[in-house]
C-alpha cells in the first residue's frame, strides 16, 4: 500500500509549483487512487478464491462419492435413485478386506462378488511398496541422466534420436503388451520383481518433461562451471539437480503412483504371492457375481479408498518440498 | 545470388580444394541432391506402366484391355461407384514427373528452396501413384514391387529429407552458437545407454513387431500357432480404411482432442497461477487439486454415470431419477437434458466426455505447471511490480512466456494423449462405446484398435500405426510452433 | 520460417499420399479387372483349423495313466471364496484317490480375464492344464489348436476302457462310462461338440445357468392372472397388467441378446452357424418379425430391458413402491436378486417361477449359459490324463455339484434323478419356495425343465453376433435405427469382424 502511494507520490508536478489547493487535490486523488488499487487487489483475490473453491468442488466430488458408496449397503447402492448421503453407515466392506465375510453374512453378497479376506494385504502393501521405491529411484537415475544429454550436451543425431523417442509416445500401448509378455516369458522373469521394475524404467514422458526443465536453467551457469573445470557429471549433480528439484519431485510423485496404480501388467506378470500387487490383489478377487455380472461396487471403492490413501498421505508430505520452492534460482549479480 | 549459392554447398566455397570421390560428390552436390527425387519419378513411371506389364508375356490384347479398362482405387471407391480409367491415371502420373522436371529445370534459374520442394512433391506423388497401380494390377511379380516399394520408400525419404535438410541448412547457419557446435560430447551417448537399452528391449522391439504384424493380412498370434501363415501386404490397411466407421472413430478422435487439449491446459495454467498467487489455503487447494489423480478411473466413471444418467425412461413412463446435474438444471428453472441415454444427442454426450476428460487432465497439468511456475526466478516479477505492470500484462508477458517449455510440453503431451483417448469413453457408456441404441457411436480410434485386438492383431497393427501418423504429424506441428514461440 | 514449414508440410503431404494410396490398393484381388491376383509370398491361407485335425486327438501313452510318477496340473477359474473352500475339500478327496497328483488352481478373475490370460499365455506357451470357459473362448482357443477333443474318454472312444487304479486299491475306467454319460442333461453335454467340427467334444459342462421367468405370484393371485406359456398370452397379460397399475412397466427382460438368439431358435430360423464361410444367418424375414412385434410391445410401454432402463431389472422387480415391474426375465442364477424385500420382517410378495414364453409350448426352448471345462493340450501325456480325471471328477461328483449349486446359485449339468440321490440336495430342493428359499425354487425348476436346453454353435466371432443382435434389439426399440438399417448394420458389423 504504501509502495504505491510513493508511486504516485513521484509523478506528482514537480515540487514548488501549484497552489496549496492543488496540493491538497492531489493529496485526496492519492487517497483514492490508491483506495481504488487496494479495492481491486481485493476483488481479485476474492475472485480467486471463488473460482478455485467452484474448481475445487468439482474436483472433489467424484472423490466424495467414492466415499460415501465405500459405506453405502449394496442395495442402497443399486438403488435406482443415488443417495447423496448413505442411509445406512456399513463397514463390512472394510472389514470385508481383511476378514472373510462370506455370501449371506451380508444383505445382496452373492458368490463371486465377496472380497477374500485371507489376502494377505501385508505381504501385499510389501510388494508395492519395494516394487514401487525400486523403480522410482531406477527411474529417476535413468530419466536424470537421459534428459541431462539431451538438454545439454551436443552430439550428432540428437534432435533425431529424441524425435524417435517422441514417437514411441505416440503408439497405443495395448499393442506392447502381448510381445513384452512373451518377451518376459522368454527371459524366465514372470512372476519376479524385475518383470515388475525393469520393463517401465524408462518413460518418454518424464524424460521430455526434464529435458524441458533443464533446457529452462541458463547457458551462462554451464559455461562458467565449465571455465572452472567442473565435469559434466558434477555439474549435472551440484547445480542442475537442486535447481530442478520441483519438477524431480513432481516426476517422483507422478512415478510412484504410476507404480502404486499399474494393473494390467503386474495382473499378467505377477500372480503368485510372493510378488502379487496391491491393485492385482484387491480387484482380481471378487466384486463380480459371475453368473449375472453384478458388481460389488461399495466393496470395490472401499478397496480403492485403502489403496489410494497411502498415496495420498505421501503426497500430502512431500507437498512441503515443492512449497519450499527454488529460492536459489536466477544468477547471482 | 552469389551468397546464396555459396551457402548451398556444404563447404562454403572450399569445395574447390577436395579430390577425389568426395570432390567429385561435392562439386556436382547439385546433381545427387536431386537424385532421390529423380529415382522417385523414374520408378513412378515405370510402375505407372503397370497395366502394360502382359506385354512382357506376348500378351497384347490384354494389355491393350488393361490399358483402356478402368481402375477402382479401394472398395471404398467401389462402393461409391468410383472408377478412373487406367490411361486417365498414367498421363497423372506422367504430368507429374513432368512438372517435377520443370521444377528442377527453373531451380538452375532462380534456385529458391520452394523449386526442391514442389520437385520433390511431384515425384513423390508420381511414385505414389505408380506403385499404387502397380500393386492394383499385381504386375507381374510381387517381389518386383516389394523391390520397388522398398527403393521408393527409401528414395521418397531421401528426397524429403535432403529438401528439409536444405531448408534447415539455410536457416540455422546462423543461429548455432560457437561454443554448441565445438563440444560434440560421444560421452553422451554413455549417458543415455541404460535408456536406450532398455527402450529398444520393451519399445523398440514390440513397435517392429507391430509393424510386422500389420503387414501380414489378419494376423492373430494364436492362429500362427495354430499353423496358419499369413498373406504379405497391406490388405490390413485397406480394411481399416474400409471400416464404415472409421471416420466416425477418426472423426471422435479429433474433435475430443482438440476441444479438450486446448481447455484443459488453460483451465490448468489459471488454477496453477491463481495457486501460486494465493496465500491463505494453498495447501488445501493443492492437496484437492491433485485428488483426481489418486482416484481411480472406475470410481470416476461411476460418479459421473451417477451425475448424469436418467434412469427408468421409456416411451410411456418418466424417468425416474434424472441425474444430479440436470436436478440442479431443473432447480435453475431448466429442462432436463438426455445427456448419456438413449436416443441423447452427439453433442450432449460429447459435453459429457469433455467434461471428464478435462477433469481428468487437470491434475497433472497443474503438477507440471506449478512445478514451473517455482522455477521462474522471483526477479523478473519484482521488477514488472516496480514498473507498474498490471495483472494481466505480468501473465501474458512474463510468466506465460517463462513457463512456455512447460506449456508447451503440456500441450504437445496432451495432444499424444487426446488421440489415445479410450479409457474416458468406457468409462461413462461402457463397452459399447456409445449410449444405448448407438452402438459405437463415440468409438475412437483406440477403440477401434482394442475391438480388433482379442482376434485380428494384424488390423490393430495397421489401426494403430495409421493413428500413428496421424499423432507424428500434429507433433511435427506442434513441435515447430513451440520452436517459435517457447523461450527458453 | 516458411521453408521449414514448407519442407514439414510436405512431409505430411506425402505421408498422407502414401497412405491413401496404400490404403486403396491390395485388398481388390477379388475384383479381377485385369492382371492376374499378384503372388502372396506369405503363402496360402489355409482358412481355420477344421481342417484334419487329428492333431487333436489324443495318444495314449504306453501303460496307461501312471499313478506312480507325480504330476502337477494347473487350474483356472472365476470362483469365489466359499466355493475355493469346497473345491479346495473336493481336491483333498482326489489327492485321496490319486495321491501323485497335484493341482494348482488360480482364481484368474472374471471370465473375461480368464479369456484374455490364457490367449496371451498360449501365445508365450505356458498355458494352464484345466480352465473354466465359454464355447467362444475354446474356439478362440482352437485357432492355436490348444485345445484337447476328448472324444478318446467318452463311451465308445478309444482309450475310453482303460482301467486307472486308486491309491486304495480300487479301479475306475479312465473314460466315461455309458452310466456317468447319462447323469448328465442332454442339452448341456451336447455343448461340448458345437463348434467348426461337429464330431469332436471340446467341453465338459461344469454349471449352468438359464433363463426363467420371474413373477409377483401374490398379485397375480390377487388378480386372478395366469402365467403366461405363449408371447401371445404375455402381450395379454401385460396389457391386463398396465390395465391395474398405469404407471408400471409388466416385464423387464435382462437380456437383449438372450432374447433374440432364444427367439430364433423357437422358431426355428437361422442365427448363426459355425461352419462354412458367411457365419452370420440371422438377417431373415422372421427375425424381422419378431423384432417389430416386440417393439410394438415395447412403444406401449409393456416392456424394457436392462440396459435401457439404466439399472438392474431385478432391482424393479423387487421394488414396492414407485415405478416397478411384475414380471422379469433373467439368469436363474440371479434369483436371490429377486427375492421380495422384507417389509416389518415379512416378505413382501411371494416369487413364482415359471418357463418363458414360448412359441411352440410343447417343444421348449431356453438357452443355456454359465461355465463349462476344458483341457489343454500337452506334449505330455501324463498331464493330459491327470487333467482328464480332475475333470470327470469334478463333473460328475453329485457332491461337489450339489454343494456348488447351492452356494453359486447355478444349476448342475446333472440330471435331477442324479442329484437326487444326495440327501441334502435332496432336501434342499423339498423346501424351496418362493420367500427365503429362492435360490433352490430356480434350480428345482431349471432341473424340471431340463429337456429345453439348447446351445448356439460356438466359432470366431460368435460373442460378436451375440453383442451385435444385442445392440440390434436396443437400437430398434429406442427408435435410434429402423428394423432394416439395425439389421443389415449388425451383419455388416459382424462380417467386418470376422473376415
Amino acid at each position: 500500500m504504501d509502495e504505491e502511494v510513493k508511486i504516485t507520490e513521484t509523478t506528482e508536478t514537480p515540487a514548488g509549483t501549484g497552489s496549496a489547493a492543488d496540493k491538497v487535490m492531489k493529496a485526496k486523488d492519492i487517497r483514492s487512487v490508491s483506495k481504488k488499487q487496494v479495492v481491486t487487489k481485493i476483488l481479485v483475490q476474492i475472485g480467486l478464491y471463488v473460482f478455485l473453491t467452484a474448481v475445487a468442488i468439482a474436483v472433489l466430488f467424484p472423490f466424495y462419492w467414492m466415499l460415501i458408496s465405500s459405506f453405502k449397503t449394496i442395495d442402497e447402492y443399486n438403488a435406482t435413485v443415488p443417495t447423496l448421503w448413505p442411509k445406512q453407515f456399513v463397514w463390512y466392506n472394510y472389514r470385508g478386506l481383511f476378514v472373510d465375510i462370506l455370501p449371506g453374512e451380508v444383505p445382496g453378497l452373492e458368490e463371486g462378488m465377496e472380497v477374500a479376506g485371507e489376502l494377505n494385504l501385508g505381504r501385499l502393501f510389501f510388494n508395492t511398496c519395494l516394487v514401487g521405491i525400486v523403480s522410482t529411484i531406477l527411474s529417476l537415475i535413468v530419466t536424470v541422466l537421459s534428459a541431462y544429454a539431451f538438454a545439454r550436451l551436443e552430439f550428432k543425431g540428437k534432435n533425431l534420436l529424441f524425435g524417435a523417442l517422441l514417437a514411441t509416445m505416440m503408439i497405443p500401448g495395448e499393442l506392447f503388451t502381448i510381445t513384452n509378455y512373451v518377451t518376459v516369458s522368454d527371459f524366465g522373469w514372470l512372476n519376479t520383481f524385475t518383470a515388475l521394475i525393469v520393463p517401465f524404467l524408462v518413460s518418454v514422458f518424464y524424460i521430455y518433461l526434464l529435458r524441458q526443465n533443464f533446457l529452462q536453467i541458463p547457458n551462462e551457469l554451464y559455461l562458467a562451471a565449465k571455465v572452472d573445470g567442473t565435469s559434466d557429471l558434477k555439474y549435472l549433480w551440484k547445480v542442475m539437480i537442486p535447481l530442478s528439484a520441483p519438477t524431480l519431485i513432481s516426476i517422483t510423485i507422478l512415478k510412484m503412483m504410476g507404480a502404486w496404480n499399474s494393473y494390467i501388467w503386474p495382473r499378467l506378470v505377477a500372480n503368485d504371492t510372493m510378488h502379487m500387487l496391491i491393485t492385482v490383489g484387491l480387484r482380481g478377487t471378487g466384486f463380480v457375481d459371475a453368473a449375472t455380472n453384478m458388481v460389488n461396487y461399495p466393496a470395490q471403492m472401499a478397496a480403492v479408498v485403502l489403496v489410494t490413501l497411502p498415496l495420498l498421505l505421501v503426497f500430502m508430505f512431500f507437498r512441503k518440498y515443492i512449497m519450499r520452492g527454488v529460492s536459489r534460482s536466477g544468477i547471482k549479480g | 545470388m552469389k551468397d546464396l549459392e555459396n551457402s548451398l554447398s556444404p563447404s562454403g566455397g572450399e569445395e574447390q580444394r577436395e579430390s577425389g570421390a568426395k570432390g567429385f560428390i561435392v562439386r556436382h552436390a547439385e546433381i545427387f541432391r536431386l537424385l532421390p527425387a529423380a529415382v522417385c519419378g523414374l520408378l513412378g513411371i515405370v510402375l505407372l506402366l503397370a497395366p502394360l506389364a502382359p506385354m512382357l508375356s506376348g500378351d497384347f490384347t490384354q494389355a491393350g484391355n488393361n490399358f483402356t479398362g478402368y481402375s477402382v482405387f479401394g472398395s471404398t471407391g467401389r462402393q461409391a461407384g468410383v472408377t478412373v480409367p487406367v490411361v486417365l491415371i498414367v498421363v497423372l502420373g506422367v504430368l507429374c514427373v513432368l512438372f517435377a522436371a520443370a521444377a528442377g529445370i527453373f531451380r538452375k534459374i532462380r534456385s529458391s528452396i520452394w523449386c526442391d520442394a514442389v520437385a520433390c512433391l511431384f515425384t513423390v506423388t508420381a511414385f505414389a501413384t505408380g506403385l499404387g497401380q502397380a500393386l492394383w494390377f499385381g504386375s507381374s511379380v510381387g517381389v518386383f514391387s516389394v523391390l520397388c516399394l522398398v527403393i521408393g520408400l527409401i528414395a521418397a525419404a531421401a528426397a524429403v529429407g535432403e529438401t528439409v535438410l536444405h531448408a534447415r541448412l539455410l536457416s540455422t547457419r546462423d543461429d548455432k552458437t560457437e561454443w554448441k557446435a565445438q563440444y560434440n560430447h560421444w560421452k553422451a551417448w554413455i549417458y543415455l545407454l541404460p535408456a536406450l537399452v532398455i527402450l529398444a528391449i520393451f519399445t523398440l522391439w514390440p513397435i517392429f513387431n507391430t509393424l510386422r504384424m500389420s503387414m501380414l493380412k489378419d494376423y492373430d498370434g494364436l492362429a500362427q500357432i495354430g499353423g496358419e501363415t499369413f498373406e504379405f501386404g497391406f490388405a490390413n490397411f485397406a480394411a481399416v480404411a474400409s471400416y464404415s466407421k472409421f471416420l466416425t472413430c477418426l472423426g471422435n478422435t479429433m474433435l475430443l482432442t482438440v476441444i479438450t487439449v486446448p481447455i484443459s491446459t488453460m483451465l490448468a495454467l489459471l488454477i496453477a497461477v491463481g495457486l501460486n498467487s494465493i496465500k491463505f489455503l494453498r495447501k488445501t487447494f493443492q492437496t484437492i487439486f491433485f485428488l483426481p489423480y489418486v482416484t481411480n478411473g472406475i470410481a470416476i466413471g461411476m460418479v459421473f454415470m451417477a451425475m448424469f444418467q436418467m434412469i427408468g425412461g421409456g416411451p410411456t413412463t418418466e424417468p425416474i431419477s434424472i441425474g444430479i446435474i440436470n436436478n440442479i438444471i431443473k432447480a435453475f428453472g431448466g429442462k432436463a437434458i438426455n445427456w448419456v441415454n438413449a436416443g441423447s444427442s452427439y453433442w450432449a454426450n460429447m459435453s459429457v466426455l469433455i467434461i471428464y476428460i478435462v477433469w481428468n487432465a487437470l491434475p497433472f497439468k497443474i503438477l507440471v505447471l506449478l512445478g514451473g511456475l517455482q522455477s521462474v526466478n522471483k526477479q523478473y516479477y519484482d521488477a514488472a511490480k516496480v514498473d507498474g505492470a498490471s495483472r494481466s500484462r505480468i501473465f501474458w508477458r512474463i510468466t506465460v512466456p517463462l513457463l512456455s517449455p512447460m506449456i508447451a510440453y503440456v500441450v504437445i503431451t496432451g495432444f499424444i494423449g487426446g488421440f489415445k483417448e479410450y479409457t474416458s469413453i468406457v468409462g461413462i457408456f461402457g463397452d459399447s462405446m456409445g449410449p444405448v441404441g448407438d452402438k459405437g457411436k463415440l468409438n475412437t480410434m483406440v477403440g477401434f484398435i482394442y475391438d480388433n485386438i482379442d482376434q485380428n492383431q494384424g488390423r490393430a497393427s495397421a489401426a494403430a500405426l495409421i493413428l500413428f501418423a496421424i499423432i507424428f504429424v500434429v507433433t511435427m506441428i506442434n513441435l515447430y510452433v513451440s520452436k517459435k514461440k517457447v523461450h527458453y | 520460417m516458411k521453408k521449414k514449414f514448407g519442407a514439414l508440410l510436405l512431409a505430411g503431404v506425402m505421408f498422407c499420399t502414401m497412405a491413401a494410396c496404400f490404403a486403396g490398393c491390395g485388398s481388390n484381388f477379388d475384383v479381377n479387372q485385369g492382371g492376374n491376383q499378384g503372388e502372396n509370398p506369405g503363402g496360402e491361407n489355409p482358412g481355420g483349423n477344421q481342417s484334419g485335425n487329428s492333431g487333436n486327438m489324443f495318444t495314449m501313452p504306453a501303460g496307461g495313466f501312471d499313478t506312480e510318477t507325480p504330476v502337477e496340473i494347473t487350474f483356472y477359474h472365476t470362483m469365489g471364496k466359499a466355493l475355493r473352500e469346497q473345491l479346495d475339500y473336493q481336491l483333498e478327496e482326489f489327492k485321496k484317490l490319486f495321491p501323485n497328483i497335484t493341482v494348482t488352481h488360480v482364481q484368474a478373475g472374471g471370465y473375461d480375464d480368464v479369456r484374455d490370460r490364457i490367449q496371451k499365455e498360449i501365445i508365450a506357451g505356458n498355458q494352464p492344464d484345466v480352465s473354466y470357459c465359454y464355447p467362444d473362448h475354446v474356439a478362440l482357443y482352437n485357432r492355436a489348436n490348444a485345445v484337447q477333443a476328448l472324444n478318446d474318454f467318452l463311451p465308445g472312444g478309444d482309450d475310453a476302457d482303460v482301467k486307472v487304479v486308486h491309491a486304495d486299491g480300487t479301479e475306475e475306467t479312465l473314460g466315461l462310462t455309458v452310466e456317468q454319460k447319462d447323469m448328465f442333461i442332454p442339452g448341456f453335454y451336447e455343448e461340448g461338440f458345437k463348434f467348426a467340427d461337429e464330431s469332436k467334444m471340446y467341453t465338459l459342462p461344469f454349471a449352468k445357468s438359464t433363463e426363467v421367468l420371474f413373477y409377483d405370484k401374490t398379485f397375480f393371485e390377487e388378480h386372478n392372472i395366469e402365467v403366461p406359456k405363449t408371447w401371445d398370452e404375455m402381450e395379454q397379460v401385460c396389457a391386463k397388467i398396465r390395465e391395474i397399475d398405469s404407471g408400471c412397466i409388466p416385464l423387464g427382460y435382462d437380456s437383449e441378446a438372450n432374447w433374440f438368439i432364444t427367439m430364433c431358435e423357437q422358431y426355428g430360423s437361422p442365427y448363426t452357424t459355425a461352419s462354412g464361410d458367411d457365419h452370420y444367418l440371422f438377417d431373415n424375414d422372421t427375425n424381422r418379425a419378431f423384432v417389430e412385434e416386440f417393439k410394438g410391445w415395447y412403444d406401449k410401454g409393456y416392456v424394457t430391458t436392462q440396459e435401457i432402463y439404466g439399472s438392474y431389472t431385478s432391482g424393479l422387480f423387487t421394488a414396492t413402491t414407485g415405478q416397478r415391474c411384475y414380471m422379469c426375465i433373467g439368469s436363474s442364477a440371479g434369483a436371490k436378486n429377486q427375492q421380495a424385500p422384507k417389509v416389518d420382517n415379512d416378505y413382501a410378495f411371494e416369487v413364482g417361477i415359471a418357463s418363458i414364453p414360448q412359441v411352440h409350448p410343447e417343444n421348449p426352448k431356453v438357452i443355456s449359459q454359465g461355465p463349462s471345462i476344458c483341457i489343454f493340450k500337452n506334449s505330455d501325456p501324463q498331464k493330459v490324463l491327470a487333467s482328464w480325471l480332475l475333470v470327470k471328477y469334478l463333473a460328475t461328483d453329485v457332491e461337489f455339484q450339489a454343494a456348488f449349486s447351492a452356494e453359486s446359485g447355478y444349476m448342475p449339468p446333472l440330471t435331477m434323478d442324479t442329484m437326487k440321490t444326495n440327501e441334502a440336495y435332496r432336501q434342499s430342493l423339498e423346501e424351496a419356495d418362493g420367500y427365503g428359499n429362492i435360490t433352490a425354487l430356480s434350480t428345482l425348476f431349471c432341473l424340471e425343465q431340463a429337456n429345453a436346453y439348447y446351445t448356439s454353435p460356438a466359432f470366431v466371432g460368435s460373442s460378436k453376433a451375440r453383442d451385435e443382435v444385442g445392440a440390434l434389439i436396443q437400437a430398434v426399440f429406442t427408435g435410434s435405427k429402423s428394423i432394416d438399417q439395425a439389421f443389415k448394420e449388425a451383419i455388416e458389423e459382424c462380417r467386418y469382424f470376422s473376415a
